[in-house]
């Protein structure tokens, strides 16, 4: 009787059909190489939405058109939006929901592994048709990144490569999703109820029932389109008898809770980060759950308050209004938990704490700018403006953007097994928050003087603050190359990382070592 | 992740009636949830998707229902192949002279008898993008078995084939 290690025999079974290099990462089905792909691929959409973005400000500049023609502008406003909600803040999340779900539940991958993989390796052939779309006749789709028709039903193939390479995201999203689904209800380590699950779980358990109701919606939508623009089906073209505002009503139906889609799992990592640094549990654990629950329902009767300019019923204006405002309500339950938890908490201020503060800041901004433009007599006078593009920046950038930075900083440490450079962490919170600020705050006084979005041109009144913001743009852009060189270093050394590097951090995750193993869970995890 | 059962060490007089009496490893899937439950949960996940499909196909967006009933294809296979596993067990046990490795994966359930004397417990770490691998070898076959379990179960697996087996031979011999 002898234990062989290493034998031949198990080598040509086992240990060389693991692959290595290159294709190790295309053949992975390990959860933490998935989301390490899915965080650098939406890291790469993040620089490429952001040229985007910058050429988008540095037209803006000044009164007149300096860089592009005015259908160039639109294809750079429509691809900066689509590639950051689909490439780049989606794919962000899902990396986090790959790296620490399993971590955080106890189990050792996720549910389906293989579908995993498939689910990353669908998203760069649909990046890449974003990106070829530009070099088609006619360029990319200019619609927006709603894709409103009849500017959708109108346009070049450039708008064909758009829908096919959101039905491909989607159908990433909607394998992601189940996979999350089955992975947190099915594989929690053993002691480990619902209750008990860290709050970055619940809020993608829920996110990912969203995205699995919704998901079709869109591909509903855009198939519409499609066959619209190919097979002269008619229906949103008004005349072949169509109606274009059903789509509107369609795609909203889709696009709001894919709102909350983008800034539910935002809210999970705060919940996770503020407790750490308060070294405190979290306040409301329960009405957190709740709160959040609230909120995903909510989203699918409030669409409407994105196109209250189209012409509907006062009866149905006021229902969507105060369905809107109903929303501050869970909401502001979990603003006032994140400040209850701090509150009287033996607080320090680590990078990853002061985006989760920032987060809060700005993010309840962009709260209150999004309850003004709830009112419908207000929102009928904003629609379209700048005020709208500074309320959704506020949620977006300084939400779930600000949100994925506190993350990285906050689990970097498991995932690297390194320090990051506190100092530069910190220079990049405070130049970002400053920068972000003079990018979207004047942007709301652009908008309360009506200056149309999406326009490249603008009368003069509007030049110095438009100044300013490409100014902050450029500012923020650039900050971002800090990060990068941070996460870079990070990867690269530093100094050695505890197990649990955060003093106050509670979770599974801080039981394994830092870098989490590849196989994680060398001892068998506990929940008491 | 699996679960992994070790009988209870049995006590001196049966070991020495019985040699192999004790060696016994028993590993299953952990499941969190029942499978009623389960079936509620993809319940849970298909009504609302074929709710809100109804409702805007009623308003004209009819091609939502292809996509619609694609997603709950695909909730529903998700769900089935995780009931498939539900019964899948991998034991190790001992009988007599010869060690016997029964499993059942996804239905298919096989028995494989090896000689106690001549089996050899292989098992090989888990290096950087590698599970490790436990097998059992006997007349130049290898069958790698404990894919249910973890990583430390697998080790623990290991030490534990690797002590009782050799205690059986020597109590035969």
């Amino acid at each position: 009787m002898q234990a062989t290690h290493s034998h031949p025999a198990v080598h040509d079974h086992h240990a060389h059909a693991q692959p290595t290099g290159l294709m190790r990462w295309i053949t992975t089905t390990n959860h933490k190489d998935i989301g390490t792909m899915y965080l650098w691929f939406s890291f790469t959409m993040f620089l490429v939405g952001g040229i985007l973005a910058l050429a988008l400000r540095s037209e803006l500049f000044q009164p007149g058109l300096q860089l592009v023609e005015p259908e160039v502008f639109n294809q750079l406003t429509t691809m900066h939006g689509v590639i950051m909600v689909f490439g780049a803040i989606m794919p962000a999340f899902v990396g986090f929901a790959n790296w620490m779900i399993p971590l955080q539940i106890g189990a050792a991958d996720m549910a389906f592994a293989r579908m995993n993989n498939w689910s990353f390796w669908l998203l760069p052939p649909a990046a890449l048709l974003l990106v070829i779309s530009f070099f088609v006749p006619g360029g990319a789709a200019a619609g927006g990144w709603t894709l409103y028709p009849p500017l959708s039903v109108q346009m070049g193939p450039g708008m064909d490569l758009a829908i096919f390479a959101l039905h491909i995201l989607g159908a990433s999203s909607i394998m992601g999703s189940i996979n999350i689904v089955t992975t947190i209800l099915n594989m929690r380590a053993p002691g480990m109820t619902l209750m008990k699950m860290p709050l970055f779980c619940w809020t993608w358990l829920i996110t990912a029932y969203l995205l699995i109701a919704v998901m079709p919606v869109l591909a509903g939508a855009i198939t519409m389109i499609l066959t619209d623009r190919h097979f002269d089906t008619h229906f949103f073209n008004a005349a072949g008898g169509g109606d274009p505002v059903l789509f509107q009503h369609v795609f909203w139906f889709f696009g709001h809770p894919e709102v909350y889609i983008m800034i539910l799992p935002a809210f999970g990592i705060v919940s996770e980060i503020i407790p750490a640094f308060a070294r405190k549990p979290l306040f409301g654990y329960t009405s957190m759950v709740y709160a959040t629950s609230s909120i995903a329902i909510l989203s699918f009767i409030v669409w409407a308050h994105h196109m209250f300019t189209v012409g509907m019923p006062a009866t149905a204006q006021l229902f969507f209004m105060y369905a809107t405002m109903l929303i501050a309500v869970p909401t502001g339950v979990k603003v006032f938990n994140w400040v209850a938890t701090m509150w009287k908490g033996s607080m320090t201020f680590e990078t990853p704490m002061l985006f989760a503060c920032g987060f809060i800041f700005v993010f309840t901004m962009g709260g209150f700018t999004g309850l003004i433009l709830a009112i419908t007599p207000i929102d009928i006078q904003l629609h379209d403006t700048y005020f709208v593009v500074a309320h959704f920046h506020y949620v977006l950038v300084a939400g779930s953007l600000f949100a994925l930075f506190a993350g990285v900083y906050y689990w970097l440490p498991k995932w690297t097994g390194h320090m990051y450079n506190e100092t530069l962490g910190k220079a990049h919170f405070w130049l970002s928050v400053i920068f972000f600020n003079i990018t979207f705050f004047v942007q709301h006084f652009l908008g309360l003087a009506g200056m149309p979005r999406r326009v490249p041109d603008y009368a003069l009144q509007f030049a110095d603050f438009n100044m300013i913001s490409t100014i902050g743009a450029f500012g923020f852009g650039i900050t971002q190359l800090l990060f990068l060189y941070i996460v870079v270093s990070c990867i690269r050394g530093g100094e050695k990382a505890a197990d649990k590097p955060w003093e106050g951090a509670q979770g599974l995750e801080w039981t394994v070592p830092s870098p989490a193993p590849h196989h994680t869970f060398e001892t068998p995890p506990v929940v008491r | 992740m699996g679960s992994v059962a070790i009988t209870a060490v049995p006590s001196e007089d049966r070991k020495r009636s019985d040699p192999t009496v004790g060696l016994s490893l028993t590993a299953r899937p952990n499941r969190s949830l029942s499978p009623a439950v389960r079936n509620w949960v993809a319940a849970g996940m298909c009504v609302p998707v074929l709710v809100v499909a109804l409702v805007v196909a009623a308003q004209g967006a009819w091609l939502v229902m292809p996509f619609a009933g694609l997603e709950m294809a695909m909730i529903v296979f998700a769900f089935r192949w995780l009931r498939a596993g539900d019964s899948d067990y991998e034991t190790v046990s001992a009988s007599g002279h010869e060690l016997v490795l029964r499993r059942s994966v996804r239905g298919r359930t096989e028995e494989l008898r090896f000689n106690l004397h001549w089996v050899q417990v292989v098992f090989e770490p888990a290096g950087i993008a590698r599970k490790s691998v436990l097998a059992l070898r006997s007349h130049g076959r290898v069958h790698p078995i404990g894919h249910l379990m973890t990583e430390v179960e697998r080790t623990a697996a290991a030490d534990y084939l690797v002590t009782r087996i050799r205690h059986a031979r020597a109590a035969a011999a």
